[in-house]
């Protein structure tokens, strides 16, 4: 529980890195033998001439094209005068990542800092001084407010519970809130959405409700005594991973409206929400075997001091079982998210136009020729920028539970 | 020995049978235990010890024969299940803590989620029951921090936060080392003494002899011989009594 512990804290990083270096056997390695010195020579040379690439590349690229088409790069062609639609959303997130990375996370100061300086060097040179590098502003400052508000009700007065209530009913809320926004009134059809908003919108649906699924899918194949349903949810598992994704988004395409029973004009959704279907099964399939691995690590005992103190299926499930069996896959959860989240690019297959495509398409235009490089490297970026804070999150989250400790 | 406050039959079991598939582990077991009253089971390793003791609280399902437990009959209803299990508080060989879950909450759980006790209650409960088992101070630790000895009282803490009228203990010292032993033997010890019905598999032979009123000697999923320590330790019976004696004492 202890705030910011960490090591040497008062050395600035090169300071660090020199002790690093004295401290370790680098010294002594780096150039013990003639062989080792030549190695280490080829690697430095390497090593600067990369850097110098890439640092002549940052200066000279032909960047205009990723500022002019910023605004298709997020959100693709919806229109203007709904986007207030998404921003609540983001702020909301913002806020609600805020209160609980004081609550849970304790990232330290330097953390917070260097988050504040690359959200308002983005808004700044990115957004430019537009409305929208505004409502940008203000989502960073809601969510530094929610970090603030939630370290100081810690520290300063009893008031988490009260926060971790709030935090929780929104990340409950989050998904909700933002079809609710998506869809109400006079809202644009999905046809308009596009961009890394597309990407985003279905890795999340995919995950927030394929997880649950995944989680009675692992059971149900994991029950002992009822093969019907052990049958049922072994097949469907092999079946959906069966085939690439590819093949099952074509399906949702072209044959999901044949099938789909007529309830609430379900066969005639459109293709958006078709493909949610389908990434919510695949990702469902893939979770549900993460999932099982989980649970059949769980010894035996577990369950028999769970049945020996009285609890019911669903006590023990909710209690014991899923607790230790999430916490354990972790890390494979995570990973499974992370190849989800980058297997949406696929979806310009069956043209819906998402953050690669309108790279794609932005390269393709004649003002823009030439520029392929910049905006493969700059959506390449963007998805780095999600799937590494991802990854970050979970180391934290392990780090949290005391999983590589215990 | 403690004078017994009623001859209540709490546990009725007859005619037990129990089948890991084609092989008989539990061969028509009868036994009756009143309230109140220590028993502790003998046998060598596979003679179906454990097996009958888990049978009492249905970890395992007899195939035939009845179980009473303090009349409430086990069948088919589950909610009679429930409520045996309520009555019938049990002690692992290797502590089945929740790993995930402070010493507390450890405790606090069963009262709350169960019997539905407020937080504040079960939590009080729990802070009672790890003083009677002498380790308030590690409430807020997870169960891997501790020793082995206080794992296992923690888990006995566990059990009686239920307020259980019978305890079942299944070899509850044998996976720790031989120093943490007494303290465990200890906390038993005391709960024969406040009156607790308890059936205890262990090789115990000191402690066995000193808390049992009676003991039952299980040999090939029969009890082969039953009487009280005296008579075991003085005059026993049986060819394989004696022998079983012979090589544990
Ligand atoms: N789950 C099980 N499946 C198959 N056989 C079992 C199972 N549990 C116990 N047995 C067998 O039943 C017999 C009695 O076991 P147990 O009651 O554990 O013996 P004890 O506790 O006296 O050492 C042993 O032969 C054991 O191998
Ligand atoms: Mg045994």
């Amino acid at each position: 529980m202890s705030i910011d512990s960490q090591p040497n804290s008062n050395f600035s990083i090169l300071q660090r890195l020199v002790m690093a270096y004295e401290d370790s056997d680098a010294k002594s390695q780096l150039f013990k033998t003639k062989l080792h010195t030549a190695i280490t020579l080829v690697t430095l040379v390497i090593v600067v001439w990369a850097l110098f690439t890439i640092g002549q590349f940052m200066l000279n690229g032909e960047w205009q094209v990723i500022i002019d088409k910023r605004r298709a790069f997020m959100i693709g062609r919806y229109p203007e005068e709904h986007v207030w639609r998404i921003w609540p959303t983001v702020w909301m997130f913002a806020a609600v990542t805020g209160l609980s990375s004081a609550l849970w996370l304790r990232p330290g100061k330097r953390v917070l800092i260097s988050l504040l300086l690359a959200g308002s060097i983005i808004s700044y040179l990115f957004l430019e001084f537009d409305s929208n590098a505004l409502k940008f502003g203000f989502g960073l400052s809601i969510g530094l407010f929610g970090y603030a508000l939630a370290y100081f009700g810690d520290t300063k007065f009893k008031l988490t519970p009260v926060f971790a209530k709030i935090a929780i009913a929104g990340w409950i809320l989050l998904i909700p809130t933002m079809l609710v926004l998506l869809f109400i009134g006079d809202a644009p059809t999905t046809n308009y959405w596009g961009g890394l908003f597309v990407n985003v919108i279905l890795a999340a649906i995919a995950i927030v409700v394929g997880t649950p699924l995944a989680v009675v899918l692992a059971l149900g194949r994991t029950t002992q005594g009822y093969p019907a349903i052990q049958i049922l949810t072994t097949s469907f598992i092999e079946i959906v991973r069966g085939a690439p994704l590819i093949a099952w988004l074509f399906m949702g395409r072209f044959v999901l409206p044949f099938i789909l029973p007529s309830w609430f004009g379900l066969n005639e959704a459109d293709v958006i929400i078709r493909t949610m279907i389908i990434l919510i099964i695949f990702n469902a399939a893939y979770t549900a075997e993460v999932v099982r691995g989980g649970l059949q690590a769980i010894p035996k005992g577990q369950y028999e001091a769970a049945d020996s103190i009285g609890f019911t299926y669903f006590q023990t499930l909710r209690l014991i079982l899923l607790p230790q069996a999430l916490r354990a896959v972790l890390p494979s959860l995570i990973n499974q998210y992370i190849g989800l989240f980058k297997d949406t690019t696929l979806v310009y297959l069956i043209s819906v136009v998402d953050v690669l495509e309108v790279g794609r398409k932005a390269f393709n235009e004649l003002n823009y020729s030439g520029t392929a490089l910049e905006v493969l490297v700059f959506v390449g970026f963007l998805f780095w920028v999600v799937t590494w804070s991802m990854s970050n999150l979970s180391k934290k989250v392990e780090e949290n539970l005391g999983l590589g400790t215990r | 020995m403690v004078e017994k406050s009623s001859d209540k039959i709490i546990i009725h079991a007859a005619n037990v049978d129990k089948w890991f598939g084609n092989f008989q582990a539990l061969k028509g077991v009868s036994a009756d235990i009143t309230e109140g009253e220590v028993v502790v089971v003998l046998g060598p390793s596979g003679s179906g010890k454990s097996t009958f003791i888990r049978c009492i609280n249905q970890l395992e399902e007899h195939e035939a024969g009845e179980i009473v437990v303090d009349g409430i009959e086990i069948n088919d209803d589950s909610r009679n299940l429930q409520k045996i299990r309520s009555e019938v508080g049990m002690v692992f060989q290797q502590f089945n803590l929740f790993p995930h879950l402070t010493v507390l909450d450890n405790v606090a759980l069963a009262p709350r989620k169960v019997k539905k006790m407020p937080k504040k209650d079960a939590e009080e409960l729990a802070m009672a029951g790890l003083t009677r088992v002498g380790i308030p101070e590690q409430a807020i630790k997870f169960p891997t921090q501790l020793s082995g000895g206080q794992q296992q009282r923690v888990a006995i803490a566990r059990a009686l936060a239920m307020q259980p009228k019978i305890m079942l203990f299944d070899e509850p010292t044998s996976a720790l080392d031989p120093e943490m032993i007494k303290e465990v033997l200890d906390v038993m010890r005391e709960l024969a003494e406040s009156g607790m019905t308890m059936i205890i598999v262990t090789h115990e032979m000191g402690f066995a002899r000193e808390v049992a009123d009676r003991f039952l000697f299980f040999a090939e999923g029969q009890i082969v011989e039953q009487g009280t320590p005296d008579h075991f330790f003085n005059n026993p019976q049986e060819d394989r009594t004696k022998l079983f004696l012979s090589q544990i004492l």
